[in-house]
C-alpha cells in the first residue's frame, strides 16, 4: 500500500536487476507467514519473458503457496511482486489476470456441469469479439484435441481431457505468463508426453511459463531453467543438469518419496 | 424466409442458459400470453383482480430466480426489497398524491429498493460473506424490518402525512392512476391487469436476453465456481453485487406493482414476515430455479391454487363411503382451508426430494425425450418403408 | 446505576445467554457435523415444548408426583423420535446439498407450524413457572431462570464430555475434519450423521421442555427460537461448543444491554441482530472460522 505509482516501481525494478526489460516477473523479499510459521521466506525470484521455468522442491517447500501469492489468492506478509516492471502486490486476482497472467490449478478446475464449449466460452468471451468467437472456439479445441467433445459435459471428460481443457481455457486469455501447478499429476505416460509437447509448442510462441512439478523427467523434457525451493526459500537455481548433479539438492530430497 | 426472420428475432433470447429454445416453446408461450390476456373476459372481475396480485408476485419470483438460479445467491430476504419499495411508494404517494406524485413514487420506490440491495450486497460480497451466510443475513434483514415496522404504531412514526401504523399497516395510499400533471393512465381493474401482463412479458424477455449474454455467462460461471472464475479475470464480487442489486430492483418493482393492486392502498409489516419470505423460495424451488418461465408460472399457479384450494377445502369434497350395512353412499369431507399451507409445503418438500431442478426443467426434458422418441420412430418407419419398397421391387425379379 | 440495577442487568445478561445457548446447541451440533442449517429447528423445539406441556397436564391430572421432570423427559424423547423419523425419510437425501437442505427444512417448518395450529389451535395451556423468586431491592427474578443458566452450562459441559471423552466424540470429530479419511478408517459416517441428527433433535426437545414453563407456546413461537439460534450459529461458526459459548456471550451482551436500557425486548432483539450481521461481515465464517482459517493456513504451509 506504500506506493502504487508504477513508474517509480519500474525504475526501481530495472535498477535492481540491471536488465529490467527482459524480466517479466520478479519478486522482492516476498514473505508469507501463517501464524507463527513462515511458508515463504524473503524470496527474490525472477523469470524472463518467454522463459519456461520449473519450480521443484520437496513437499512443504512452499511451492503452491508461492503460486497463490503470485495470483493474489494469498496476500503476502511482506515483500513485493513486479510484473513487466509494474507492481501488482496489492491488486486483486482478476486485475492480475487482466495484466496477462493466467493460471492452471493443481486439481483440474473446469466447470463440471457445463459443456466443453460453454467452459471455453467463459474465458474466451473476455478476449474474443463476436465475429471471431466461433473460429477461435474451433481453433482452440483442435489445438487441444477436444473438438469431438465440444458438447460433452466437462464432468464426463477423462482426467487427461480435463487437464487439456483447463490449459486450453487458461491459454485462451493469451497470457504472457502462464502458471501451471502440477499439470501432469495423475496423467498416463502418453498424456504426459502430449502435455510436454504442448507446453514446448506454446512456449515457442513467446509465452513464459512457471511450472510446478514433481516429475523430474517431465521437468527435464521442458525446462529452460529450474528453481529449487526448500523451506520457503530458493535453495538453488540453474539448468536441469546443474540441479540434477547438485549433491545438496539430492540431500534435501532424501527421505522424500523421490 | 419468414423462418429466418423469426429465427433472427429469437436469437438474442435463446441460449443454453434458458429453458425453452424451440419453436414449440415459443408457440406455447404465445398461447400462454393470449390466455392471460383473455382471462379477464372469461373469468369474473374478482378473479381477474386476484390474478393482478399474482402477476405482481411473479416479479418477486423472477428476482429470486435471477440471483439464485443464475448466480447461486440464495436470498431468503427478497421480500425486504419488496416491502421497502411498497412502503416507500406509500410514503411518497401519500405526501404528494397527484398523478405526478404517483409517478415520482414509482421512481423513488425503485431507487430506494435498488440502493438498499446495493448497500446490503456491497456489505456482504465485498466482505467475503458467502453461501449459507448470505442466506441467513438476508433472512435476518427481513426479520429486523418485520419487527421494526411492527413497533411503528405510535403517531410519532410518520413521514410527513404518511403514518407507518405498526402492525395495522399503512392505509390509503393513492394508487389508481399514474401520469403527469392532469394526464393520467388508469391503474385499476383490467387496465392495471394488462399493464402488468405487458410489463411481465417485457421483463421476462429482457431477462432471457440478459442471462444469455456475456454477463449471463459471467453469472453462471460465478455460480459454478467463484474462485476459478476470478482466475479468468472476472471481478466476481462485482458480478454478484450487480446481480443482487438488479434482483433488488426486480423485487422492488414487484412491491410497487403490488401497491397498485392493493385494495385501499394498504401495506402492513407482514410483507416482511418469515412466512411471506418463504413464498418466493417456494415458487422458485417448485418452478425451477434455473428457469425464468418456471418461476413465473409457479408464482401464478401456486397463488391461484392457494386461493382456490381455500374455497375447496372449506366447502368440502364428496367422497364415496360405505354404510355399516355395507351400502355404498357418499360422505362430505370438510378438511378446512387451513390445510392449504400444509399441501403447498408438502409439494415443496416433494419437489426438492424428487426433482431438485424443479418442475419446468423436468417438463422440458420430458417433452424433449418424447419428441426425440417420436422422431426416431418416424425414422425407423421410413427406413422400414424403404426396405419394404426395395423388397417389393425385388420381388418381381 | 446502583448495585441492584447492576445485578438486575447481570441477571438479564445471564437470562439472554442461557436462552441463546439452549436455543442454539441443537442447531449447532447439526450444522457443525453436516453443514446443514435446519430451518425447522424452531419447530423441533416446539415439539419438545408441546409434548412436555401436554404430558405435564395429563400427568398432573392423574396426580403423578414429579410430573414436570417426567414430562420434560417425555418431551425430549418425543423430539428425538421425531428427529429420527425425519432423518430417515428426508434429511439423509439432502446431505451435501446445503442450499436444498435449507429450503427443504423450511418446507418442513411451514408444514409443522400449520399442523400444530390445526391440531392444538393458536395456543395451549401454560405450565406455571416452578420454584419461587429471588428478590433483591425492588427487583425479583424467578429461581427457575437461574436453573436455566445452570442447565445451559451443564449442556455445554455435557457436550464437551461427549466430544472429547467418548468413542462417539472421537469418531464425530474425525468425521467433521475429513469425512473420507474417517470413512476409510472404518467410521460409518451415515450412522454418525443419523446419531448427530437425533442428538441435535434431543437438544432442541430439551430446550422446548425447559422453556415450556417460561413462554406461552404457540405455533409461531418456533420462529423466535429459530432466528436467535441461527444468528448465534453463524456467528459462532462450525465449532459446536466454543462457537456456541462465545457467540452466545457476544450476542447476549447487546441483547441484554439494549433490552435493559430501553426496557423493550424488541430493541434488544434488533440490537442483537444488527450486531450479528456486523459480526458475520467481519468474520465471514464465524468466530471459529477465524481459528479454522488459521489452522488451515498452517496445514497449507506444510503441503
Amino acid at each position: 500500500m506504500a506506493t502504487s505509482d508504477p513508474t517509480i516501481k519500474t525504475t526501481q525494478a530495472v535498477d535492481e536487476t540491471g536488465e529490467g526489460s527482459s524480466r517479466i516477473l520478479q519478486t522482492r523479499g516476498l514473505t508469507k507467514r501463517f501464524g507463527g510459521l513462515t511458508a515463504i521466506d524473503d524470496v527474490d525470484f525472477a523469470v524472463d519473458a518467454g522463459e519456461l521455468r520449473c519450480l521443484i522442491g520437496p513437499n512443504g517447500a512452499g511451492k503452491s503457496t508461492f503460486l497463490k501469492l503470485l495470483t493474489g489468492r494469498h496476500d503476502p506478509s511482506a515483500g513485493a511482486i513486479y510484473y513487466n516492471g509494474a507492481e501488482l502486490t496489492d491488486l486483486p486476482p482478476y486485475k492480475r489476470i487482466d495484466r496477462g497472467i493466467s493460471i492452471k490449478f493443481q486439481v483440474p478446475s473446469v466447470y463440471p456441469d457445463l459443456t466443453v464449449e460453454e467452459n471455453l466460452r467463459i474465458p474466451l468471451q473476455r478476449v474474443a469479439s463476436k465475429a471471431e468467437f466461433e473460429e477461435r472456439t474451433i481453433e482452440t479445441l483442435e489445438q487441444f484435441d477436444l473438438l469431438e467433445e465440444i458438447d460433452t459435459t466437462a464432468a464426463n471428460l477423462s482426467h487427461g481431457q480435463q487437464q487439456r481443457l483447463e490449459i486450453g481455457m487458461a491459454m485462451t486469455l493469451e497470457p504472457d505468463l502462464m502458471l501451471l501447478d502440477e499439470p501432469v499429476a495423475g496423467l498416463s505416460v502418453e498424456e504426459t508426453e502430449e502435455i510436454a509437447e504442448l507446453l514446448v509448442e506454446l512456449n515457442d510462441e513467446d509465452v513464459a511459463f512457471i511450472v510446478i512439478e514433481h516429475d523430474i523427467d517431465f521437468v527435464a523434457s521442458i525446462a529452460d531453467r529450474v528453481t529449487v525451493l526448500h523451506q520457503g526459500d530458493i535453495f538453488t537455481e540453474g539448468t536441469i543438469e546443474d540441479v540434477r548433479s547438485d549433491p545438496e539438492v539430492k540431500k534435501i530430497y532424501l527421505g522424500e518419496d523421490h | 424466409m419468414t423462418n429466418t426472420v423469426l429465427e433472427r428475432l429469437r436469437a438474442p433470447f435463446e441460449g443454453p442458459n434458458t429453458t425453452g429454445n424451440s419453436t414449440a416453446f415459443w408457440v406455447v408461450l404465445a398461447l400462454g400470453v393470449v390466455g392471460l390476456l383473455a382471462y379477464p373476459s372469461i373469468a369474473s372481475g374478482g378473479a381477474a383482480e386476484n390474478m393482478s396480485q399474482y402477476l405482481a408476485y411473479a416479479f418477486l419470483a423472477l428476482s429470486l430466480c435471477f440471483i439464485w438460479g443464475y448466480c447461486g445467491i440464495l436470498s431468503f430476504g427478497q421480500v425486504a426489497f419488496f416491502g421497502v419499495a411498497g412502503y416507500t411508494f406509500g410514503i411518497v404517494a401519500i405526501n404528494i398524491g397527484s398523478y405526478t406524485g404517483i409517478s415520482l413514487a414509482v421512481v423513488v420506490a425503485l431507487f430506494v429498493a435498488t440502493a438498499f440491495a446495493a448497500i446490503l450486497g456491497y456489505f456482504m460480497f465485498y466482505g467475503g460473506v458467502r453461501d449459507v451466510y448470505v442466506t441467513i443475513i438476508t433472512l435476518v434483514v427481513a426479520v429486523i424490518l418485520h419487527r421494526f415496522m411492527g413497533q411503528t404504531a405510535g403517531s410519532e412514526w410518520a413521514v410527513g402525512d404518511a403514518r407507518l401504523g405498526g402492525y395495522n399497516g399503512m392505509v390509503g395510499v393513492p394508487n389508481d392512476a399514474i401520469g403527469f400533471g392532469s394526464v393520467g393512465i388508469d391503474m385499476t381493474g383490467t387496465g392495471l391487469y394488462y399493464i402488468m401482463v405487458g410489463t411481465l412479458l417485457a421483463t421476462y424477455l429482457g431477462l432471457r436476453a440478459l442471462v444469455n449474454s456475456q454477463f449471463g455467462y459471467a453469472m453462471v460461471a460465478t455460480r459454478e465456481d467463484e474462485d476459478r472464475t476470478a482466475m479468468f479475470g472476472y471481478n466476481t464480487e462485482f458480478i454478484k453485487l450487480a446481480t443482487f442489486t438488479f434482483g433488488g430492483t426486480l423485487a422492488g418493482l414487484s412491491g410497487v406493482l403490488y401497491m397498485f393492486y392493493s385494495p385501499g392502498g394498504y401495506i402492513n409489516p407482514d410483507v416482511f414476515s418469515v412466512s411471506a419470505a418463504a413464498l418466493p423460495v417456494i415458487w422458485v424451488s417448485i418452478g425451477g430455479r434455473k428457469s425464468l418461465i418456471g418461476a413465473i408460472s409457479a408464482a401464478l399457479v401456486i397463488q391461484w391454487f392457494n386461493n382456490r384450494i381455500d374455497g375447496w377445502l372449506s366447502t368440502g369434497f364428496e367422497l364415496p363411503a360405505l354404510t355399516p350395512s355395507l351400502e355404498l353412499t357418499t360422505t362430505t369431507v370438510v378438511p378446512g382451508n387451513e390445510w392449504s399451507l400444509v399441501i403447498i409445503g408438502s409439494v415443496l418438500l416433494f419437489v426438492i426430494l424428487v426433482m431438485p431442478e424443479g418442475v419446468a426443467p423436468r417438463i422440458e426434458s420430458t417433452v424433449h425425450r418424447v419428441l426425440e422418441r417420436l422422431e426416431r420412430r418416424r425414422e425407423q418407419r421410413s427406413q422400414s418403408a424403404d426396405v419394404e419398397a426395395e423388397t417389393e421391387t425385388e420381388v418381381p425379379e | 446505576m446502583g448495585p441492584y440495577e447492576l445485578l438486575s442487568l447481570f441477571f438479564q445478561f445471564l437470562d439472554s445467554f442461557a436462552f441463546l445457548v439452549l436455543a442454539t446447541v441443537g442447531l449447532a451440533i447439526i450444522f457443525g457435523m453436516m453443514g446443514v442449517i435446519n430451518l425447522a429447528h424452531g419447530e423441533f423445539i416446539l415439539v419438545g415444548a408441546y409434548a412436555t406441556t401436554l404430558s405435564f397436564h395429563s400427568l398432573a391430572d392423574l396426580g403423578v408426583p414429579l410430573a414436570l421432570p417426567i414430562a420434560m423427559v417425555v418431551g425430549v424423547l418425543v423430539t428425538m423420535v421425531f428427529g429420527l423419523v425425519l432423518e430417515v425419510t428426508v434429511m439423509r437425501r439432502l446431505y451435501g446439498r446445503l442450499l436444498d437442505s435449507m429450503v427443504a427444512t423450511w418446507a418442513i417448518s411451514l408444514i409443522m407450524i400449520q399442523l400444530l395450529r390445526i391440531q392444538f389451535g393458536n395456543s395451549i395451556d401454560n405450565i406455571a413457572i416452578p420454584g419461587g423468586n429471588v428478590s433483591f431491592g425492588p427487583y425479583t427474578n424467578p429461581y427457575y431462570e437461574l436453573f436455566l443458566v445452570g442447565a445451559a452450562i451443564a449442556v455445554l459441559i455435557g457436550l464437551y464430555w461427549l466430544f472429547t471423552r467418548t468413542d462417539f466424540g472421537m469418531r464425530a470429530r474425525a468425521t467433521i475434519q475429513d469425512k473420507e479419511t474417517a470413512r476409510s478408517m472404518g467410521v460409518d459416517t451415515d450412522r454418525m450423521y443419523m446419531t448427530t441428527f437425533v442428538i441435535g433433535s434431543g437438544l432442541a426437545g430439551l430446550t422446548g421442555a425447559l422453556y415450556a414453563p417460561m413462554q406461552s407456546m404457540s405455533p409461531e413461537a418456533g420462529t423466535g427460537f429459530l432466528v436467535e439460534a441461527f444468528v448465534t450459529v453463524v456467528v459462532g461458526g462450525t465449532s459446536v461448543i466454543v462457537g456456541t459459548l462465545l457467540a452466545s456471550g457476544l450476542l447476549g451482551l447487546p441483547k441484554a444491554g439494549f433490552e435493559y436500557a430501553f426496557n423493550s425486548q424488541l430493541i434488544g432483539q434488533v440490537a442483537m441482530l444488527v450486531v450479528a450481521i456486523v459480526a458475520i461481515r467481519l468474520m465471514p465464517s464465524g468466530i471459529t472460522g477465524l481459528v479454522e482459517s488459521w489452522r488451515q493456513s498452517r496445514r497449507e504451509s506444510n503441503d
